[in-house]
């Protein structure tokens, strides 16, 4: 307490932590976000519930925790991000342009599960085998 | 003062009524008490419900969709899937997410002979594909969608395969399970259960015939 610069030192970090909690936007990244309430946002955006969980951990994969942070409080911030998790669990992989293509789930793509009840999830058997090799019936 | 005894048991009895009705919800969503979740209690008694540990999540939310649309029968399942509501994702994700049984084919090659030529070759002249080719031949493989057949009970297989027959479960995909079963004769569909009954823990009895269901 002898030390000027110590007490002054100490008055800053206050101030500065009361500072950073006024600026909007930094809560998100203070808060403690689990896998768990990542997997909640993408249910909840997703508009699926249960989502398969090799697209949530795929999905979670391909984001840094902040941004994973930012897209489980909501952030708008996240806007961004929010895209990039949709694109994900929709298709299955992550195609970043600077980078290379991870895919961590196929038949579990939600585009196909928004599909199932009209058409068949791709590479399954749709008739006889070899039945593509015959001209259609109204060819 | 000679009706005191009258008016204690009316009063009881009706404040014992929200609890009755607590506790019949209670039983309901106690999905465990039939569909054990993680690994089997006794493996020396195999369940009579079918195994849902490590199942596709999205199937098992269907099914508990269907069960509360009366796209599938049953009494206990519908009752419950109407309970269950809104908590039927997170009931789904619960046992998805459970490790899935570690099963070994018990039974002797060649042993059911219509069962195991419709599982890997089907019968095309009938239109039927193999059951492989959506339920894998692996119960170790998921890589697809179609829901683990491997391991479950034979007479709840057989049932279920008898209510696509007869239109009594309408959820399959497609309507693809309702066409397939429909080509099958009775021989068949009991060999077909018999065969994914078979998969079970390594040196596991066959599955005792039961009448339950779930």
């Amino acid at each position: 307490m002898d030390n000027p610069h110590a007490t002054t030192s100490r008055r800053s970090f206050l101030a500065g932590v009361s500072a950073a909690a006024l600026i909007p936007g930094q809560a998100w990244a203070q808060g403690a976000q689990t896998f768990e309430d990542f997997a909640a946002r993408a249910r909840a955006m997703s508009g699926f519930d249960p989502v398969p969980r090799s697209l949530l951990t795929g999905a979670r994969r391909v984001l840094d925790d902040t941004q994973a942070t930012a897209f489980a409080a909501g952030h708008s911030a996240a806007d961004e991000v929010t895209r990039t998790v949709l694109k994900a669990l929709y298709t299955g992989r992550h195609m970043p342009r600077d980078g290379e293509m991870q895919r961590f789930a196929y038949a579990e793509a939600l585009m196909y599960a928004a599909i199932e009840d009209s058409v068949n999830v791709p590479s399954y058997c749709g008739g006889l085998p070899a039945y593509w090799a015959d001209k259609p019936g109204t060819a | 003062m000679r009706h005191l005894p009258l008016i204690a048991t009316a009063v009881l009895t009706l404040a014992a009524a929200p609890q009755a009705g607590g506790q019949g919800a209670d039983v309901l969503l106690n999905c465990s008490a039939c569909h054990t979740v993680g690994p089997a209690r006794d493996s020396a008694a195999p369940s009579p419900y079918p195994n849902l540990n490590g199942q596709s999540a999205r199937y098992l939310e269907r099914q508990l969709r269907a069960y509360r649309e009366g796209l599938r029968q049953h009494p206990q399942m519908q009752a419950t899937a109407r309970a269950l509501g809104a908590g039927a994702g997170a009931m789904a994700r619960m046992y998805a997410d459970a490790p899935a049984p570690d099963l070994t084919y018990t039974a002797s090659p060649g042993a059911l002979p219509k069962a195991e030529a419709l599982v890997t070759d089907g019968d095309w002249s009938r239109g039927l594909p193999p059951c492989a080719s959506c339920h894998a031949l692996d119960p170790a493989d998921r890589a697809r969608l179609s829901p683990r057949l491997h391991g479950h009970p034979a007479p709840y297989l057989a049932r279920q395969l008898r209510a696509y027959a007869d239109g009594s479960r309408q959820s399959g995909t497609l309507g693809r399970m309702q066409a397939y079963a429909a080509q099958l004769t009775e021989a068949e569909i009991t060999e077909l259960a018999d065969y994914y009954a078979a998969w079970g823990p390594e040196a596991a009895s066959p599955q005792e015939e039961t009448e339950t269901d779930g």
